[in-house]
């Protein structure tokens, strides 16, 4: 059963543990261990925070986050890939407009063996708005078998906005398999003519297009209302 | 005399598991072998361990090839010595054409042979005849090593690369798999054409149909739990077409 | 002013860097260290008009209150500045009328460089222009050249003899403010190309320059100036070797390139400076800016790089595609091993509609090397229907080394794409044992392998450069496999 918690400053796994947590609220900063062998899922909504997730992973642990950020603000996740075998993931989505301001850091280190870690991040842009995504992969020196990966997707909508990314891999071993990608760009032309031809008017098919672009990072959610409800948020985003 | 190729009591591992379990074999100049055995016995391990494959351990038992300790050699001075392994799935280099592939590797061996290199112009002349008789098409010559290519392709560049080094032993493994009726045939022509009185072959397979039409053996040998349990002649394929591995298996659980 | 007979300093040993001898030539070397009489010197010596001492003098003073930069992914102790010759010229070398005025101890050097300076026994098809320490001994073709209005002479010369070009367009893409390393070269350059290609002509032949650091504490500090003129097009090549030392020398260039409306320019270097030894001592300081406008409607500007030299590189050829529908391409390979440093990458500014820029970026790690791709694209917002992609992909061969990618994109247009892709691995197993069950020895299937994986960028390279970067790679990654 999911939990659900408010401006958490600290949530500690013991080992073997596994917990679901949704927040809705943040709080300055944040500290998660994970422990050996635990598992945490972790669901966040942030509406406008600032928020430093710094997360800390035991041996074989695995910690699951998909944040949804709606509005301006700065969000960090700083994560300790500390013990062997353990699995890190951090998805987001990012929508703005208006004059809002807003930063997703993300700094994995991949401090132990066999480690794997992927990041996903979405965003869709409009008005006035900017955007930075700084999202950085470290392996350490004689660090072995390490995967990592990371994506970044954004959309700009308006001819005032502005995307700003700055994936970063930095590595020093060589036991790795390792890539990064990030694209800004604009809706597809062809799907938008698709779904016109069906009787869609254009900003319907904008909205609908830029909703379904940001919601597949809802997709791995396991809790359906939590996935469609958070999917309505960010639809009701687009329509500013 | 021993034999051309003599295996004894060999055993090896892959990081601390035990594949290779004592698996003693002889095989002669002009003799085409075959090995069977379920899944997990330890063939593909054998022809890498044959080769040298740097992520297999040997752990006891002897290899040798014409008179020389092979376990002694690296993984290239065993090529040059006339050892080829057939890959199951040959891997891809991007970037690096067929034709200059071939020629480094040519060029490899004549060298260690004390032989002239070839030049552009006599390597040509030396793949283009084995191109034309195994269907390779120029173009295929110019693509990059593997890339691209459908599994039939693959295993017909395989069998290109054995015509092109003329190796003295070849190890084919699982020469056939995924392949349909018309790519198993070219493969098997590949094997006809390089049969000679100095050349054998070690046969990984497990295409009754293929062995019995195409590569013809003289001996299979079956191998269970890393050890060679049974030593016989084509007849032993019929009987693994009607009866399977089950009476080899008998006593021998991994 | 002292003129110093500098001599055959350091024994070459028997290294894998074939280019490490040194020229025994009596050469005119300011004194060391840098001032305003220095540049003032310097200035004197190339009999230069006074508005060029200005410039020089102007980035001087400002070049006083910079500091050197610090952020790239490089390591390498303080720079002391007054410590260097910055100027060295060969004696003879003062205005060679013709290839026969030119020191035979010179022509010996290119020779064995493998840049022969004879135009009858060059290969059909490439001039030549050749700076030795501060100054261009020798350009080649260059009637050849001039019967179709292209100027191809030393950059001193084209001060004299053209001096209304140089004075508009020198500074234009890469002003002295713009950074500490360009700031100095504008204060201090020596010598350098100066390439004009006037209205609809192709030129007929590569143009290349080759540079050649001899002396020793000297720094180099050419810069280059290439102007494309509407509809035409040249192809260059830059080429660049040094003694193997046992100190560090100091390399601070500036190219700037000039691409008119439906102008291309094609700029190769295979860039080959001294990396140091084994142990990490000696090799060249490359800090280089280089820059190109795509100033007109589809101008093309196309950078290849293959980087295997200098002890420490920090280079970031650009393009700035102001001009609509203007395309910026950047290919490059760099190679590190032993204790080499490489920060390189490119910068592409969409600023004109509808322009479009391609990276394709290969790094090679070994030994002890660390090698890290920067790049930056921006597209400003008037940039409609701007285009980028980026492909960076890293090898590792070794343990001990690193791979850094570090892409920037800004996107201020709702109608331009952005894409990069990077990937970092170690140099696949599976590879390596299929090649060398095929007989390949270990070294030779790294280098076939590495050759393969670079085949994107190496192809863009022109014919004689692609056979030279090939056999460079092999070099490079010497004692990379243990």
């Amino acid at each position: 059963m999911a939990e659900h918690l408010e401006k958490a400053d600290e949530l500690m796994l013991k080992p073997n543990e596994t917990r679901v947590v949704v927040e809705t609220a943040l709080a300055e900063n944040t500290a998660v261990v994970v422990g050996d062998d635990a598992h945490l899922v972790h669901y966040r909504l942030s509406d406008g925070a600032n928020n430093a997730l710094t997360v800390k992973l035991g041996k074989n642990a695995s910690y699951d986050l998909v944040t949804v950020h709606l509005g301006s603000g700065k969000l960090s996740v700083y994560a300790d890939l500390a013990g062997e075998g353990c699995f890190c993931r951090s998805d987001a989505v990012y929508a703005l407009n208006g004059d809002e301001r807003a930063e997703i850091k993300t700094d994995f280190r991949h401090n132990a063996d066999k480690t794997t870690s992927r990041q996903l991040v979405k965003g869709a842009v409009g008005g006035r708005a900017k955007a930075v995504f700084d999202g950085g992969i470290l392996i350490p020196y004689n660090k072995k078998a390490i995967d990592g990966a990371q994506q970044h997707r954004a959309l700009l909508l308006s001819k005032t906005a502005e995307v700003k990314a700055v994936p970063k891999l930095e590595i020093y071993a060589d036991d790795v398999k390792c890539a990064h990608g990030s694209a800004i760009g604009t809706l597809n032309k062809d799907q938008l003519f698709y779904l016109q031809t069906r009787g869609i008017d254009e900003a319907q098919a904008r909205r609908i297009l830029t909703a379904a672009f940001l919601n597949e990072v809802l997709d791995t959610m396991r809790i359906p209302e939590l996935r469609d409800e958070w999917g309505r948020l960010i639809g009701l985003k687009n329509d500013d | 005399m021993s034999a051309w190729l003599e295996i004894t009591d060999l055993h090896a591992n892959v990081g601390d598991k035990p594949i290779l379990k004592g698996l003693s074999l002889s095989i002669n100049a002009g003799e085409v072998h075959v090995i069977m055995g379920p899944n997990g016995s330890g063939k593909s391990t054998l022809s890498n361990v044959l080769c040298g494959d740097p992520r297999y351990e040997v752990t006891a038992g002897a290899v040798a090839f014409k008179g020389r300790d092979l376990l002694t050699m690296n993984v290239e001075e065993r090529a040059r010595a006339g050892i080829f392994l057939a890959f199951q799935n040959p891997i891809e280099i991007p970037g690096v054409s067929m034709s200059t592939f071939m020629k480094y590797a040519l060029n490899a061996k004549r060298k260690a042979a004390g032989l002239k290199e070839y030049d552009a112009v006599s390597f040509m002349k030396h793949i283009k005849i084995r191109a034309q008789a195994l269907e390779i098409t120029d173009e295929m010559l110019k693509r990059p090593v593997n890339v691209g290519f459908s599994g039939g392709e693959k295993k017909r560049l395989e069998t290109f690369q054995m015509a092109v080094l003329e190796p003295d032993f070849c190890i084919l493994d699982e020469m056939d798999s995924g392949l349909d009726v018309d790519a198993v045939k070219v493969a098997g022509n590949g094997v006809k054409i390089m049969r000679s009185p100095e050349r054998s072959f070690l046969v990984i397979s497990h295409n009754i149909g293929f062995l019995h039409e195409q590569i013809r053996p003289d001996y299979v040998h079956i191998l269970v739990n890393g050890r060679v349990v049974e030593n016989g002649g084509a007849e032993l394929l019929d009987e693994v077409r009607a009866n399977g591995f089950a009476r080899f298996q008998k006593g021998t659980a991994a | 002013m002292a003129e110093d007979k500098i001599s055959a300093l350091d024994a070459v040993s028997g290294d894998a860097y074939k280019y490490g001898f040194v020229t025994d030539i009596e050469a005119e070397t300011a004194p060391k260290g840098l001032n305003e009489d220095i540049i003032r010197f310097i200035s004197a010596k190339k009999g230069e008009p006074d508005w060029l001492l200005d410039f020089r003098l102007k980035a001087y003073r400002h070049w006083i209150g910079l500091t050197e930069p610090r952020w790239a992914k490089v390591d390498y102790p303080p720079i002391d500045y007054q410590d260097i010759y910055y100027y060295s010229a060969p004696k003879s070398a003062k205005e060679p009328k013709t290839l026969d005025d030119v020191d035979p101890e010179l022509l010996k050097t290119y020779d064995k460089l493998g840049v022969p300076l004879h135009e009858r026994a060059m290969l059909a098809g490439v001039a030549v222009d050749a700076v030795f320490d501060s100054v261009s001994v020798a350009t080649t073709f260059r009637e050849k050249l001039a019967k179709q209005g292209i100027i191809f002479c030393s950059i001193s010369e084209a001060v004299k003899a053209h001096p209304d070009l140089v004075r508009e367009y020198l500074g234009s893409v890469v002003p002295y403010t713009d950074n500490f390393f360009a700031c100095l070269n504008a204060a201090v350059f020596s010598d350098g190309t100066f390439v004009y290609i006037p209205k609809g002509v192709r030129c007929p032949m590569e143009l290349s320059t080759y540079f050649r650091i001899n002396a020793k504490k000297t720094g180099q500090f050419e810069r280059t100036l290439i102007v494309a003129d509407d509809d035409s097009y040249v192809s260059y090549l830059e080429g660049c070797t040094a003694p193997q030392r046992d100190e560090n020398q100091l390399h601070a260039a500036i190219v700037e390139i000039i691409v008119k409306d439906r102008a291309e320019v094609k700029y190769s270097t295979v860039q080959n400076w001294f990396p140091g030894d084994k142990d990490g001592k000696g090799g060249i300081y490359n800090f280089v800016t280089k820059r190109g406008l795509c100033a007109g409607y589809k101008s093309k500007l196309s950078w290849t790089q293959v980087e295997t030299g200098s002890a420490v590189t920090w280079k970031y050829p650009s393009c700035v595609l102001k001009g609509d529908y203007s395309t910026g391409e950047f290919y490059s390979v760099a190679i590190t091993n032993n204790y080499q440093q490489a920060d390189t990458g490119t910068k592409m500014i969409h600023l004109g509609k509808n322009t479009s820029s391609t990276i394709i970026s290969k790094g090679i790690s070994a030994g002890r090397s660390q090698n890290t791709y920067r790049g930056l694209v921006r597209v400003a917002p008037a940039a409609d229907n701007a285009r980028n992609f980026s492909q960076c992909d890293s090898l590792l061969i070794g343990d001990k080394c690193g791979a850094h990618t570090l892409p920037v994109m800004v996107d201020g247009n709702p109608t331009a794409s952005v894409e990069h892709e990077a990937t970092t691995s170690k140099i696949s197993e599976e590879q390596l044992f299929y090649c060398r069950q095929r007989g390949l020895g270990a070294e030779e299937a790294v280098s076939l392998i590495v050759n393969g994986f670079c085949k994107d960028v190496m192809q863009k390279l022109p014919m004689e450069f692609a056979i030279e970067a090939t056999r460079l790679v092999a070099v490079t990654l010497e004692g990379s496999v243990g």
